[in-house]
C-alpha cells in the first residue's frame, strides 16, 4: 500500500526537475541569443522572454510569490517602461570601440568564473540542514499556526513577523516614484524654459 | 505604439476586466493563496498600462492624473503607518497587530489586510506613475 502512493510522488518529482532543466536550458539559449541580437528592441524583448522562463523556474522551485512578481515585473512591466524608452532614446545607439569590447568581455569572464567558484559553497536546493533552515525559519513554521493563524506562511513573515521591513520596502517604492518625478519635471521644466 | 492592431484592439476590452478582477482576487486572498499587496499591485498597474498602449493616452491621463497618482501612493504608506500607530495607540510595540483588536488572531488577521491594501495601493500607483512620466514624450 506505502508503495502504491510512493510512485506517483517519485515520478511528478522527476517530472518537475526535467521540466527544471529544460527551462534552465533555454534560458541559456535566450542569454546567447541575447549576445548577439542586433537592436535594442530586439534585446528587450529577448530579455522578457528571459524573465518570463526564469518565472517559470521559480514555478518548478515550489516558489509561486517570486514567480508571480517576476513574472508581471520583469516579463510584463519593465520591457513597457524600456520600450518607452527606447521611443525616447531612439533605436540606434554609438558603436562602441573594439577595445572596450574586449574590456567587457574579459570583466564578465571574470564574474563567471568567480561566481560559479563561489557557488560550489552554497548549500545544494531543498536542504534541510543548511545554517538558512535551522534557525529563523523553523521558528516561523512552528509558530505561524499559533501566532497568526493564517495559512500562508509567506504573508504572515512578510507582513506580521517583518512588518518593518515592509513598511520601509513601501516607503523606498514611493520615494522611487517620487524621485522620477521630480527628476523628469525638472528636466521638462528646463527644456521650456529654453524654449521661452 | 500598438495603435494599428485591430485585433488587439478588440480583444482588450475583454481581457482588462478580468486581469483587474485577478489582481483584485490576489489582494483578497493574500493570507490563504500565494502573493499579497505587492503582486496584486504590479497585476494592476499591468491592466491599466495594457490599456494606455492599445488606446493611447489620454484617458489614462485624464483618469489618473499625475497628481492623483502621487496622492494614491502616499496614501497607501499612510495606510500602513497608521496601522501601527493603532497599536501605539494602544499601549502595544509599534506594528504589533494583536492590539488592534480584543483578540489576539483576530487583530493580526485585520492588520495584515490594512497593511496589505496599503502596499498594493502604493504599489499599483507608483508603478502607473513611472510608466506614465516616461511615456509623457
Amino acid at each position: 500500500m506505502q508503495d502504491f502512493f510512493e510512485i506517483p510522488f517519485k515520478i511528478s518529482f522527476q517530472v518537475d526537475e526535467l521540466l527544471l532543466s529544460i527551462a534552465a536550458l533555454v534560458m541559456v539559449i535566450t542569454c546567447l541569443r541575447l549576445i548577439v541580437s542586433k537592436s535594442l528592441t530586439e534585446s528587450i524583448i529577448v530579455m522578457s522572454v528571459f524573465s518570463l522562463f526564469i518565472g517559470i523556474c521559480y514555478l518548478f522551485m515550489d516558489a509561486p510569490d517570486v514567480a508571480m512578481t517576476e513574472t508581471a515585473l520583469g516579463a510584463c512591466l519593465s520591457t513597457c517602461v524600456l520600450l518607452n524608452l527606447v521611443k525616447i532614446v531612439g533605436e540606434e545607439g554609438e558603436t562602441p570601440q573594439r577595445s572596450k569590447i574586449i574590456f567587457a568581455s574579459i570583466l564578465c569572464l571574470v564574474f563567471i568564473v568567480t561566481l560559479s567558484w563561489a557557488s560550489f559553497d552554497l548549500p545544494l536546493f531543498g536542504t534541510e540542514d543548511s545554517p538558512l533552515q535551522t534557525h529563523l525559519t523553523k521558528y516561523y513554521l512552528e509558530n505561524t499556526r499559533t501566532d497568526i493563524a493564517i495559512p500562508s506562511v509567506v504573508a504572515a513573515i512578510l507582513a506580521s513577523y517583518r512588518g518593518y521591513d515592509t513598511l520601509g520596502e513601501t516607503t523606498v517604492i514611493l520615494i522611487a516614484g517620487l524621485a522620477v518625478l521630480v527628476i523628469l519635471s525638472r528636466k521638462k521644466q528646463s527644456r521650456e524654459r529654453k524654449n521661452a | 505604439m500598438l495603435k494599428e492592431f485591430k485585433v488587439l484592439k478588440l480583444l482588450l476590452p475583454f481581457l482588462i476586466p478580468y486581469i483587474i478582477l485577478y489582481a483584485i482576487y490576489i489582494q483578497l486572498n493574500g493570507e490563504v493563496s500565494p502573493g499579497g499587496g505587492f503582486q496584486a499591485g504590479v497585476i494592476f498597474a499591468t491592466a491599466l498600462i495594457a490599456y494606455d498602449l492599445v488606446f493611447g493616452q489620454d484617458k489614462l491621463h485624464k483618469y489618473f492624473s499625475v497628481n492623483t497618482l502621487v496622492i494614491c501612493g502616499v496614501l497607501g504608506v499612510a495606510i500602513y503607518a497608521g496601522t501601527g500607530v493603532i497599536s501605539l495607540i494602544h499601549d502595544e510595540a509599534y506594528l504589533n497587530y494583536s492590539a488592534i483588536s480584543h483578540d489576539a488572531i483576530h487583530g493580526q488577521h485585520v492588520g495584515i489586510f490594512l497593511i496589505e491594501l496599503g502596499v498594493g495601493l502604493t504599489v499599483a500607483a507608483i508603478m502607473c506613475l513611472i510608466y506614465s512620466l516616461l511615456s509623457e514624450e
